[in-house]
Parts: C-alpha cells; sequence; structure tokens
C-alpha cells in the first residue's frame, strides 16, 4: 500500500477513535484525501464541490425512504401498546413451560422483530418491560438481563432489517431475498435461546404449571389480533409481491396510526408528532452516513482500495472455509467499536470483490454481517444493548457483560453453524425466489 | 443576556425543525399511502410521489442532521471515553471543532452550487422544483449546525443546561 493511502485510513481511524461522528470522519478523510493525497490535478474548489454534489446526490436515492419509514413505525409501536399485546400473546404460548416467562420474553423479541428493523428499538421496547417482570417473578438477575440484552439481536435478523436494507444497497441485491435469509437463522436463535432457558430453569426447580385454558389463550389472540396482523401485513405484502419494501413500510406505518391512534385509542395526535419528528431525527443520523460514505467511498475508488485489499486477502488465505472464519473474528473485533450501521456502510464495498474471488454468495454473506455486527450490540466496551438494559436494571457495564456471556456464546454457536452450512440460510431464498441466484 | 438569547434561538430553531419535519414527513407519508392506494384501486400509478418523497427524505436527513447536533444523538465510536473517563471532555471539543469545520464547509461550498443551479435554472423531472431551493438544504444544514453548536459549545463550557 503505499504512504498516502495509509495516512488517510490513520486519520480516519484517528478520527473515529476521537469520537468525531461516524459521517464526518467519512467526509473529513474523503474531502482530505482527495484534496492533497489522491493524485490528481483537480483545483481544490472544484473538488470540494463536487464532493458536496456526491454528498447531496447520495441521498437522492428512493431506496432511502423504506429506511425512514421502517425506523417511524418501529417507533410508533414502542410508543403504543402494541408491545404489550404482542407479550401478552408470546405469554400465552409458552408461559406455562418451565422458564416459561423467559421463553416468552425471547419469543416477544423475535415477534417485535419482524416489525422493527432495529436491536435498538427492541432492547428498549421489550426489555424495558421484560427485565423487571421477569425479576419479579424470581428469575435470577443476571438471567433476566442477559437474555433481554441479547435476545433483541432477533430486531436485525428476523426481516425487516435495516442493516440489511443498507447492504443490499451497496451491493444492489434484490431485498425481498436479503429479508428472506434472516427467518431461518432468527428461529434457530429463538430456538437455542428457549432451549437454554427451558433447561437453566428446569434445573434451578421450576416446573411446568397447567396450560392456559383455551378460551384465555382465544381472548389473548383476539385481543393481539391488530398488533399481529402487522408483521403479517409487512411479510405478506412484500413477499407476496403485493408490495415494494417501500410500500410495505408506508402501508405498516399507516395502519399502525390507525391502529394505536383509533381503535387501541393508546396514542394522542400530539404523541404522533413527537414520534414523526423523533423518527425522522433519528433516521437522519443513519442515513447521514450513507451521504459521508459516499464521500468517502470516492476517495477510496479512486485510489482502488478495495481491489488493493482484495489482492492482499486472495495472496494470504487460500481456502473459503478459511476466509469466512478469518473475516468472521475480523468482524467480531469490529463490532466491538462500531455500531452495526456505519460498519455495514464502510466495509461492504472492500469486501464485496473478494465474496466473488472466494466464490461466496452474496445473500450468504449480507446475512453472516448482519448477525456477526449484530453480536457486537452485547460485547464492550461499545455494545450500546448493554448500556441500555444497564441503565434499566441500574448494574455497571462488567456486571452486565458477565450476564451475557451465556448468551454470547450462544450466540457465536449460531454464527459458526450459518457461516459453514451455507444451505440453512439460502434454503427459503432460492425456494422463493430461485431467480436471484 | 447571552444565554437568554440562545434559550430564545434554540426554543425557535425548535419549533422550525419540529414541525417542517413532521409535515414534510407526514405529507410523504400520506402521498406514498395514496399512490399505492391508487395503483391498487384505480390501477392508475403516480409519478410524482416518488419524486416528492425523495425530496423529502433530503430534507429530513440535512436538517435532521443539524437537530441531532443539539440532541447529541450522532452516532459515534465511544470506545476511548469509555476506557478512558477523563478524556470524554477534551475530546467533545474536538469534536465540536469538527463540526463547524464540516459546518462552514458545506455551508460555503453548498452556496456556490445553488448559485450554480441559479444560473443554470434547472428544475426536477416531474415537479419542477428548481434545484436551486433543494441545494439550499445544505447550507441551511450548516447554517443551523452552526447555531446549534452555540448552544451546545456553551452548555459545555458552563456546565449548566441553558433553560429559562
Amino acid at each position: 500500500m503505499d504512504s498516502a493511502v495509509t495516512y488517510v485510513v490513520l486519520i480516519f481511524l484517528g478520527a473515529l477513535a476521537a469520537t468525531v461522528p461516524v459521517y464526518l470522519a467519512l467526509v473529513l478523510t474523503g474531502v482530505l484525501g482527495m484534496a492533497f493525497f489522491a493524485k490528481s490535478t483537480m483545483p481544490f474548489d472544484i473538488q470540494a464541490m463536487m464532493l458536496v454534489q456526491g454528498f447531496f446526490k447520495s441521498m437522492d436515492n428512493f431506496a432511502l425512504v423504506v429506511v425512514l419509514f421502517f425506523i417511524l413505525c418501529g417507533n410508533i409501536m414502542t410508543s403504543g401498546s402494541i408491545v404489550n399485546k404482542l407479550i401478552k400473546v408470546a405469554k400465552a404460548l409458552v408461559g406455562f413451560l418451565p422458564g416459561g416467562l423467559g421463553m416468552a420474553g425471547v419469543l416477544a423479541c423475535g415477534l417485535f422483530g419482524a416489525i422493527s428493523g432495529s436491536t435498538v428499538a427492541t432492547v428498549v421496547a421489550i426489555g424495558g418491560f421484560m427485565i423487571p417482570a421477569l425479576i419479579k417473578e424470581g428469575y435470577p438477575e443476571n438471567y433476566a438481563v442477559g437474555s433481554m440484552t441479547s435476545a433483541p439481536i432477533l430486531g436485525i435478523i428476523i426481516p425487516p432489517s435495516i442493516s440489511m436494507i443498507l447492504y443490499s444497497m451497496v451491493t444492489n441485491d434484490s431485498l425481498s431475498t436479503l429479508f428472506m435469509t434472516g427467518f431461518m437463522p432468527g428461529f434457530l436463535i429463538i430456538l437455542v435461546f428457549c432451549a437454554y432457558t427451558f433447561f437453566a430453569c428446569r434445573r434451578a426447580g421450576m416446573r411446568m404449571e397447567a396450560p392456559p385454558p383455551l378460551r384465555e389463550v382465544v381472548a389473548v389472540f383476539k385481543e393481539g389480533f391488530w398488533a399481529l396482523m402487522l408483521p403479517v401485513i409487512i411479510f405478506g405484502g412484500i413477499f407476496s409481491g403485493a408490495f415494494t419494501a417501500n410500500e410495505a413500510a408506508v402501508v405498516a406505518c399507516v395502519y399502525a396510526f390507525i391502529v394505536e391512534i383509533f381503535i387501541h385509542k393508546d396514542m394522542t395526535l400530539a404523541q404522533a408528532r413527537k414520534v414523526i419528528v423523533s423518527s425522522s431525527v433519528t433516521s437522519a443520523t443513519l442515513l447521514v452516513i450513507v451521504a459521508g460514505s459516499s464521500v468517502f467511498g470516492r476517495y477510496l475508488t479512486l485510489e482502488r482500495l478495495p481491489e488493493m485489499i482484495t489482492e492482499a486477502v486472495v495472496a494470504t488465505v487460500h481456502s473459503k472455509a478459511m476466509f469466512l472464519l478469518v473475516v468472521n473474528l475480523f468482524l467480531l473485533v469490529v463490532g466491538m467499536f462500531m455500531d452495526i450501521v456505519s460498519a455495514t456502510l464502510i466495509l461492504t464495498p472492500i469486501f464485496l470483490p473478494m465474496l466473488h474471488e472466494f466464490g461466496i454468495n452474496s445473500y450468504h454473506f449480507g446475512l453472516l454481517m448482519t448477525v456477526n455486527l449484530g453480536i457486537g450490540y452485547v460485547t464492550p466496551p461499545v455494545g450500546v444493548s448493554l448500556y441500555i438494559t444497564g441503565a434499566m436494571a441500574k448494574k455497571d457495564l462488567v456486571w452486565v457483560t458477565r450476564a451475557v456471556l451465556p448468551f454470547i456464546l450462544l450466540q457465536l454457536g449460531v454464527l459458526g453453524v450459518l457461516t459453514y452450512w451455507e444451505d440453512l440460510v439460502l434454503f427459503l431464498p432460492k425456494l422463493f425466489y430461485p431467480g436471484s441466484f | 443576556m447571552f444565554r437568554r438569547t440562545l434559550y430564545w434561538v434554540d426554543k425557535v430553531l425548535t419549533f422550525f425543525e419540529e414541525w417542517t419535519l413532521f409535515l414534510t414527513v407526514l405529507v410523504a407519508l400520506v402521498t406514498l399511502f395514496i399512490s399505492v392506494f391508487t395503483r391498487y384501486a384505480m390501477t392508475y400509478t403516480m409519478t410524482w410521489p416518488e419524486e416528492l418523497v425523495r425530496e423529502v427524505v433530503m430534507y429530513a436527513t440535512f436538517i435532521g442532521c443539524a437537530s441531532a447536533v443539539k440532541a447529541r444523538s450522532l452516532i459515534r465510536i465511544d470506545a476511548v471515553p469509555s476506557l478512558v473517563p477523563w478524556l470524554k471532555k477534551p475530546l467533545n471539543f474536538v469534536n465540536h471543532a469538527a463540526v463547524l469545520g464540516f459546518a462552514l464547509f458545506v455551508t460555503y461550498y453548498g452556496w456556490k452550487l445553488v448559485q450554480l443551479q441559479l444560473l443554470t435554472k434547472q428544475t426536477t423531472v416531474i415537479l419542477k422544483v428548481p434545484q436551486a431551493l433543494l441545494y439550499g438544504f445544505l447550507p441551511l444544514m450548516g447554517i443551523l449546525m452552526i447555531l446549534r453548536l452555540v448552544h451546545v459549545v456553551t452548555e459545555d463550557i458552563t456546565g449548566k443546561p441553558i433553560s429559562r
């Protein structure tokens, strides 16, 4: 690598370490790289204008709408009573088993993940409710906090998923196909977490209770009907081909607003306004990273950095299995420090040429990246979920980290299976979208 | 006096940001919903909602980003200050300097782009919105960011939140 690129990459990492906002670190290094290091004869003024124009133009993209509206949809859910109803449904389904409430929490994360595309929203919505409930029922504190910190990874694995949306934007893959890859891994994680809960709770002496009478289950489902229809609209709409992902997000938002305001009557118009404003600010903080990475990307392409890295990797790593192992380890380390959106946007263009070299399916890789970086939500020092539940349970970082440790191991196990059992991930998408392969 | 001014500036800006964000996003939501509806109910596809919504997303991103400066909700990597807590304060100021640099940069070159668009009188394809207006989001974002920055920096120096 020539020294100019090394300096620019170092400046970039330095800026990130100095807590400069990610999008700014991207823009600043892009501008510095173009102005002082790139071998170009264009005057700085023109270059700067082109970069600002690129920054602006990158937002002129209809595909970005989906980010805004899925965030909005998740936030409507969190502020209204839909979450409550989903938890009730989950409780009615598995609550009577040993460790039933714990499993219900995991299942509720899955249900919520089927509506929301973000892990943070899932932690806030489900964890905020379940952690005190579990502790009140006599579950050990470290189980309650650990499971409700780590199960929300389902938020980004089960579609819709913000990071998958951004990945497919970078790679130009079909979003519906990529979404399809999330189901089996999502079920696998629910299964593994529930099994762990079952055995841990049985060993702790919890016994099976009588299942609730059918009438009660029906009543719960009736109450939760409008909430449960939401994932049906989103998946049914997207996977039947009736809606594009954009349209599904819009319809889901309108539906959620109507349900919360007029049917459940749990949201006032003033609250609705607040939710819209806060969602657009949240989506702005994500989308501006997309804009920033377009500036940085311009510099990277000019310097052919992705190609250089690919050449170096291909020269040292020889097999597909080895490559996947190395990438997984690398991403786990990245996930410890960087959030999933920034990491996906910055790293995907660098990995993309390598996938081709090693014959790795790009949908499979997108799913692996999502799961792997998703684990980053619960690894210190920068695991957002750790801080959120830590604040909820009034515990420090070390305590919460110890509590999530068994769950991190479970997730790593699942990640290993997903990495080397490609068919498990690609079975559903191949069935539904043979044209994408 | 200075704090009082800041307080009122904040009031006005928050009002402006919240209402414009609310209205634009609401309009986008409603138009897209209507366009889905007409496509199914009347098998009629409208072309303008897509363009309108793209413009709304641009507005929401750039103005929302300025608003995030005050809310301190921009995504950053907190590894260093969480490992070395005493670095938090000095790094905050490094941060503010970076935001200031970017705000000035985007205001100046954004404004230049606006002038360029005024010269060529380009408009968008379907709705015929002047491009100059859309590019105006950039300097607007820059100026809002600078104003927000004064607020946040004052809070950081005095260690007190600005309120009445």
